[in-house]
């Protein structure tokens, strides 16, 4: 019997020794979120999967937490999550192959609402108690009361819609060829009013129009990605913010299908875009280059052949970038905090399946 | 030990039975004692529907499906689907788009045969985990039979069938037709990720209906003629994923084979020409790549394939001992305008009755391809009386061509991926022990290696399309152990079996760092799996218990995402009555009992308990 006992307690704290190495992930529950400073991460999954997440990062702890949604909701996000935005309390989580937008209380991440009836949705952005949301296969762009969550209106318009961002009152949505590419789909940005819900202008741009950036100066920066079916190539672009005219492109030289490729530092003088690295099927490169530039960098700020970069974003309060690795896409990624000064890693973190977007939470 | 096993099939309404012997044999192929698997289907099925159904129950293989009437994949040995080559009377029908066969479009038809080997060149190149032979059977005895079966169960189950087979003195006939349908509008309680949400399973009906004629006759000169043909259609409204509500498809595939066989022996020396069709819609959904895209214009090149083939057989003898044989097949592809050929040498040599020697090399190639040499050598003893004992060994090397999605999926396929290869062996003992009259027990342990090199695998890059590429290398290992036992008494029979395996398979090649695949389960395949059959008869009524248990599942490469282990549990009982000519049997069939909550796809329930009430009706005229 002794001797039982005895096996007994070096078996109990061997089991206490190997939980005790294990790195346990911190679990917000209720208001605990609220207080929180750091960055969501959104983890946008493999198509058809159903295993998109959301993370996120907590500055003070420096920890995260992984499938927020799923562990607060009790129930998985869905299918390719893209994008999340906050407005008046409540975030709108675009989950795109899961054709809806699931609504959840900004405080505690507890589900709201889950607005259903899309074909695709991409994008949200809002403006004066409006939601409008891009939709990658239907030609229309849905308009949203973000309190009652019913539909308003539908925007007509010809192609995939993908980012959406508000300058000068206006909306800026980037249109694209859509994956069935014709002729006549528009391909560039449409200025939208958000009043009157009607399409002021239509700027063709090359194809693959998919991302969209504000700078200091209210010039609006398009990142395209080109289109393999007709060997069209990337291209970066700067739109005057007043009259919508091109002020600067650059050419990339390259197909530059990425999902979130643009970004903007808080400052709003540099911009940063990834680019398929040249001669690699997998590799992509993060670059930087001043708002005022005519030329495009020849080094890129973050190089590393190791790593399938998914998505990026810049800490300027931190001096940070943070890199997001898809790894092979079929597991799990990681998250790198990379000191800009110094090149160097701060600190790797795993989080979900296709990481690609980082939302701050200051 | 036949003679046991016969009386106990022609009682129990549900047994495995040893099947006759088909006159449609390759008269020259070699049998395997790799073959693990090896089931008539015949009215004895009378509650499945498709092969897969039935494979569902069989040791060593792994079928998985994402409703009733789904698309229905088989796999082994821990790889995916695609590693299976499914050959329809010896021929392959696996998607040359996809390399995958879904079984749910092979019925059940009246007199068939299904087998699993671990491995089988000799038909095929590409079964790297092994090869799945459905076969149909004309052993018609010289009369008529006719057959009426109806079906109906939860969910708007229902189907209709009528069979009618004749034979004469030189030619027998058959012909079997089916419909089915079901609405799938079941309900859930989805307690592994909405606790204590009641859910309905809505948009998910299907059906189906399936023509399936066979013709054989004598010719004067001694040659044989043969003609089998299924016709099958099937509409299915997907469901949706749950975390997908409104990602639903409607999914219309038909199936169209044809043979035509012609055969004669003289002597030691056989010729046998032999005519494929296939006609296959193609379009589903791959659990594995999910490649499939909405896309007209690639559909249109890549959704149809048709091939035609010629086998011609040929044998030598010398003395009593050794026996050299040979196939040559050639191949041609219409989608992709390509000639391909295999050809191979067996020999089978007997050094004593006790001791079975086999050995084949083969040669294959497809266009351009590279060529690949696949080989086995296999090792058999016996021991004891009524072959008691056996043990038996081999090791075959093999090789499987890449798809069409691979080489021409745009974008991203690749005309130059390499032909993916693989070393295997397979062992095992099997033990059978008559005790007297009343009891029979049956042993079986196989234990099987598999190395593949140069697994394609569609992998993301930075041109916005994912693309194939020779990166992967895995291995797998494992065991099946079977138990059966037989007990006759009076009108008391009792059969029961037993089966588990042991299936492991993992990444073993590092492509970085951080690469968290190494050596975890391969996905969609569980490591542990077990079955269960128990059927007790007296006189004409018999009870019948299966289950099937299996361990979790991974969804993903690197573990992160699983399927929980389930166990369903299924009981039927039936009724046998003979009036004169006339049989009536009744089955009442419970799946399910459980009501075990269960995804084979993940974020697809399965249905919970349901019942299937089955009548079948047959007149039977025998000629002296």
């Amino acid at each position: 019997m002794k001797k039982i006992s005895k096996r007994l307690v070096w078996l109990i704290g061997f089991f206490v020794l190997i939980t005790s190495c294990r790195k346990t992930e911190v679990f917000y529950e209720k208001e605990d979120l609220k207080s929180a400073k750091g960055f969501y991460i959104i983890n946008e999954g493999a198509f058809t999967m159903g295993n998109s997440s959301l993370s996120f990062y907590d500055f003070e702890r420096n920890e995260i937490t992984n499938d927020l949604f799923e562990r607060i909701n009790s129930r998985p996000l869905g299918d390719v999550f893209q994008n999340l935005k906050f407005y008046k309390g409540k975030g709108f989580l675009v989950v795109n192959n899961s054709a809806k937008i699931e609504v959840v209380d900004s405080a505690s991440m507890r589900s709201i609402q889950t607005i259903e009836g899309f074909v695709s949705p991409k994008n949200i952005e809002f403006y004066k108690n409006k939601a409008f949301v891009t939709d990658l296969y239907s030609n229309v762009i849905t308009v949203l009361n973000p309190e009652t969550f019913e539909k308003i209106a539908t925007i007509d318009v010809n192609g995939s819609t993908e980012d959406i961002v508000l300058s000068n009152n206006k909306l800026i949505v980037a249109v694209n060829q859509s994956v069935e590419y014709t002729e006549d789909n528009q391909q560039g940005i449409l200025v939208i009013n958000p009043e009157t819900n009607q399409v002021e202008k239509y700027i063709k741009l090359s194809e693959g129009a998919i991302d969209v950036e504000i700078d200091y100066n209210n010039d609006i920066w398009v990142y395209c990605t080109g289109f393999w079916g007709n060997n069209a190539l990337g291209k970066l672009y700067k739109l005057d913010g007043g009259n919508y005219t091109i002020k600067q492109s650059f050419d990339f030289g390259r197909l530059a299908y990425f999902g979130a490729p643009l970004r903007i530092n808080s400052s709003k003088n540099k911009i940063y875009f990834a680019l398929a690295a040249a001669g690699s099927y997998t590799q992509f490169d993060i670059y930087e280059i001043d708002i005022d530039a005519k030329v495009l960098p020849s080094e890129p700020l973050y190089s590393d052949a190791k790593r399938y970069v998914y998505g990026f974003q810049i800490d300027e309060v931190k001096d940070e970038l943070i890199v997001l690795d898809a790894i092979d896409g079929t597991q799990k990624g990681e998250m790198l905090r990379v000191d800009m000064k110094t090149n160097s890693v701060k600190g790797i973190y795993g989080v979900g399946y296709f990481p690609s977007n980082i939302i701050f939470k200051y | 030990m036949q003679k046991i096993i016969g009386l106990i099939g022609c009682f129990c309404l549900s047994i495995i039975q040893v099947s006759a012997d088909t006159q449609d044999s390759i008269a020259y192929s070699l049998e395997l004692d790799t073959l693990l698997v090896k089931q008539s289907l015949s009215s004895n099925h009378i509650s499945k529907s498709t092969v897969g159904d039935v494979l569902k129950s069989s040791s060593g293989v792994f079928v998985r499906t994402n409703t009733l009437g789904g698309v229905q994949s088989v796999s082994a040995q821990g790889l995916p689907p695609q590693y299976v080559q499914v050959l329809w009377n010896d021929v392959p029908v696996s998607s040359g788009m996809l390399g995958v066969a879904d079984l749910s479009l092979f019925s059940i038809g009246y007199r068939q045969e299904v087998n699993y080997s671990s491995k089988s060149q000799e038909f095929v190149t590409g079964g790297l985990a092994g090869v799945v032979n459905i076969k149909n059977i004309l052993n018609v005895d010289n009369g008529h039979l006719l057959r009426y079966k109806q079906s109906l169960g939860s969910f708007g189950q229902l189907s209709s069938g009528l069979y009618y087979e004749g034979a004469s003195q030189r030619q027998s006939w058959s012909i079997l037709l089916n419909y089915e349908q079901a609405k799938n509008d079941f309900s859930y309680n989805d307690y592994t990720v909405f606790p204590n949400v009641n859910r309905t399973q809505k948009y998910g009906k299907y059906n189906k209906w399936n023509i399936y004629p066979q013709w054989s006759m004598a010719l004067k000169n001694g040659s044989h003629l043969y003609w089998y043909q299924e016709i099958l259609s099937i509409h299915r409204e997907i469901p949706p994923y749950l975390v997908s509500p409104n990602n639903l498809m409607n999914q219309n595939d038909i199936a169209v084979r044809q043979m035509i066989k012609w055969s004669k022996k003289k002597g030691d020396f056989e010729h046998s020409i032999r005519g494929l069709y296939v006609y296959q819609n193609l379009y589903y959904q791959d659990f594995v790549l999910n490649i499939e895209r909405d896309n007209k214009e690639n559909q249109g090149l890549l959704r149809y394939q048709g091939s035609f083939k010629f086998h011609s057989n040929w044998k030598f003898s010398f003395g009593n001992d050794i026996k050299i044989s040979g196939v040559q097949t050639k191949n041609y592809h219409s989608v992709v305008k390509e000639y391909g050929w295999d050809a191979y040498m067996a020999m089978s040599f007997l050094p004593n009755e006790n001791t079975h020697l086999k050995a084949m090399i083969k040669t294959a190639t497809r266009s351009h391809l590279q060529w690949v040499l696949p080989f086995f050598v296999e090792a058999t003893t016996y021991k004891g009386k009524n072959h008691e004992w056996k043990i038996w060994a081999n090791i075959s090397k093999d090789a499987r061509f890449p798809t069409l999605n691979d080489r021409f999926w745009v974008p991203g396929g690749k005309e130059d991926l390499r032909t993916e290869t693989s070393i295997n062996s397979t062992s095992g003992v099997s033990f059978n022990h008559l005790m007297n009259e009343k009891w029979e027990w049956k042993h079986q342990i196989d234990i099987f290696f598999n190395k593949v090199s140069n697994m394609i695998l569609w992998l993301p890059t930075n041109r916005g399309y994912f693309q194939p590429s020779n990166e992967g290398k895995v291995l797998a290992y494992g065991f099946n152990v079977e138990q059966s036992i037989n007990w006759i008494k009076g009108f008391n029979k009792i059969s029961l079996k037993a089966d588990y395996s042991f299936h492991r398979s993992g990444n073993i090649q590092k492509k970085q760092q951080n690469d968290k695949t190494q050596w975890v389960q391969l996905p969609y395949y569980p490591i542990h799996s077990g079955k269960l059959s128990m059927i007790y008869s007296w006189k004409n009524l018999s009870l019948d218990i299966d289950g099937q248990t299996y361990s979790q599942r991974f969804v993903t490469r690197d573990a992160g995402v699983y399927i929980p282990a389930y166990t369903v549990l299924n009981a039927s009982i039936a009724y046998l009555q003979k009036i004169k000519s006339i049989e009536l049997e009744g089955k009442m069939t419970f799946h399910n009992i459980l009501n075990d909550y269960y995804e084979e796809v993940k974020y697809r329930p399965m249905p919970g308990i349901n019942y299937l009430f089955t009548l079948l009706i047959t007149w039977k005229h025998e000629k002296n």
